[in-house]
């Protein structure tokens, strides 16, 4: 079972599919954008790293269907053979740490057959059968606190299974200083790129200062998020031999990760040190900064060739 | 073979000390290594104090003098990466010059190693959690033994390390 902490649970099942069908993931995992949307009324701010959801990129790339039904009845769907992701609440989820104690999102894949079904989670690292009782038990409670999904994945045509690292370096470039690429979101104030770093940073700073640590404990998704994203770029770069790319993001990656931890930290303890985040925030700044340039110093070069 | 005293940069604990011990602090939520049966480290080259009060420092920037008059060629580290594998610069200081080597603290719940970076040290089938309902979580959880091969015979007098509060050192060993 794939296990990689770059991917949250639902991309490492992306990522198993693709490997089943002899697609290398780290080819898929690549953009590292920013977005942020303060909401307008009090609900929580999100941050997007890239304008689409997986179901774009997966059919763009590489031709696969992304079907997805929500709430649909568990129990006619696993009367016949099959393999679907699934998202129910894993506070249902017995098998897991998170039982009982949080409700929460969560992926992981069913496979139907003969009357059994066979349950793979990675992210909690559980593979095993479970009667359809206990399925259709957790699927219904689930539903009680959102909406659970069935995604079926189907290859449908033949595409290329790559994509050129200009045309990758391109859109990295885009969705760090084009706001027109991600789409707004009704009573959402959408800031991109640099922007909405400064502007998550402004709001951070600003909680701390009012010990409103629930606003920061919501925001350390969206950070671990975009901290994710800059190791699957850097691993995407590695796969394509850009190692200046790859260093930047994996600074970019580092600096992140140690941002995700000193606020996890203060939200636990609640208490921060202002002096050392807005510190922390001031060079992540300059990194994404330095970043957006070298993007475009090398799409400069790499289109310049493809126009050679 | 020198085992580096760095009991004094310790400032995190990650082994439980006893069966229903409550102290593990590697992450931030309570969760690290069960107590580990008895004389598990004793034969192996690194001091590992599984059962003092703190057993491993959370890196801050930490410098550990090195006291040893010997040359030596390469450094071992037993360390993890919390979240994830982290890509971080070690800092070797010698008198009159520093040398940068990069290295990779491997993600803690790596059970198994595709790379020649870092080897497995020792594995835990399962995790301690104070956030869970059992106290346990069954995940694997490792200590990796990370080897920085010098460039060349050194007569170290520091190491510095990352500020990177992910990164986990619990040994130091000089060859």
């Amino acid at each position: 079972m794939l296990q990689e902490p770059q991917l949250n649970c639902f991309e490492v099942l992306i990522a198993e599919k693709l490997i089943e069908l002899n697609i290398d993931y780290k080819n898929f995992f690549w953009r590292a954008g920013l977005n942020y949307y303060k909401s307008q009324n009090n609900e929580k701010n999100i941050v997007n790293v890239q304008p689409y959801y997986y179901d774009y990129y997966l059919n763009k790339y590489f031709g696969i269907q992304f079907i997805e039904t929500i709430n649909p009845p568990i129990e006619e769907i696993i009367r016949d053979q099959g393999e679907y992701l699934i998202k129910l609440d894993y506070f249902y989820l017995n098998y897991c740490h998170m039982f009982q104690k949080n409700h929460h999102v969560h992926a992981l894949i069913i496979k139907v057959k003969k009357n059994m079904i066979f349950v793979q989670d990675n992210y909690f690292n559980y593979q095993d059968e479970v009667e359809p009782e206990l399925l259709i038990s957790w699927w219904n409670q689930s539903q009680k606190h959102l909406n659970c999904k069935l995604i079926d994945l189907k290859k449908a045509k033949h595409t290329s299974k790559t994509i050129s690292t200009v045309d990758a370096i391109a859109d990295n470039l885009k969705i760090m200083t084009e706001a027109a690429q991600y789409e707004n979101y009704e009573n959402y104030l959408s800031y991109c790129g640099l922007s909405g770093l400064k502007e998550m940073t402004t709001d951070i700073v600003s909680a701390i200062r009012e010990r409103n640590f629930i606003a920061i404990d919501f925001l350390l998704e969206e950070i671990d998020k975009i901290c994710r994203s800059r190791k699957q770029a850097a691993d995407f770069f590695r796969l394509r031999k850009r190692q200046n790319l790859e260093n930047e993001y994996l600074n970019s990656y580092s600096k992140w990760s140690n941002i995700f931890l000193t606020l996890m930290k203060a939200v636990i303890a609640e208490k921060a040190n202002l002096k050392d985040i807005e510190k922390q925030f001031k060079e992540i700044v300059h990194l994404e900064s330095a970043i957006i340039d070298m993007l475009q110093k090398e799409f400069d070069i790499l289109d310049s060739k493809v126009r050679d | 073979m020198i085992k580096v005293n760095i009991k004094n940069q310790f400032n995190n604990k990650a082994f439980q000390c006893s069966e229903d011990g409550k102290e593990v602090t590697l992450t931030p939520l309570g969760s690290g290594f069960p107590l580990p049966s008895a004389n598990t480290f004793e034969k192996s080259n690194y001091d590992i104090h599984y059962a003092d009060d703190l057993d491993n420092f959370e890196c801050k920037g930490n410098i550990v003098d090195i006291h040893c008059s010997d040359s030596v060629s390469v450094v071992r580290l037993i360390a993890l990466g919390l979240y994830g594998d982290y890509h971080e610069s070690v800092v070797i200081g010698e008198d009159n010059k520093t040398t940068e080597y990069k290295v990779t603290f491997p993600f803690m719940h790596r059970t198994s190693l595709s790379e020649k970076e870092a080897k497995l040290f020792y594995t835990s089938e399962y995790v301690v959690s104070q956030s869970s309902l059992s106290g346990v979580v069954k995940q694997g959880i490792s200590l990796f033994e990370i080897e920085i091969n010098l460039y060349q015979q050194t007569k170290i007098s520091f190491i510095k390390f990352p500020r990177h509060l992910g990164v986990h050192i619990f040994a130091i060993t000089l060859f």
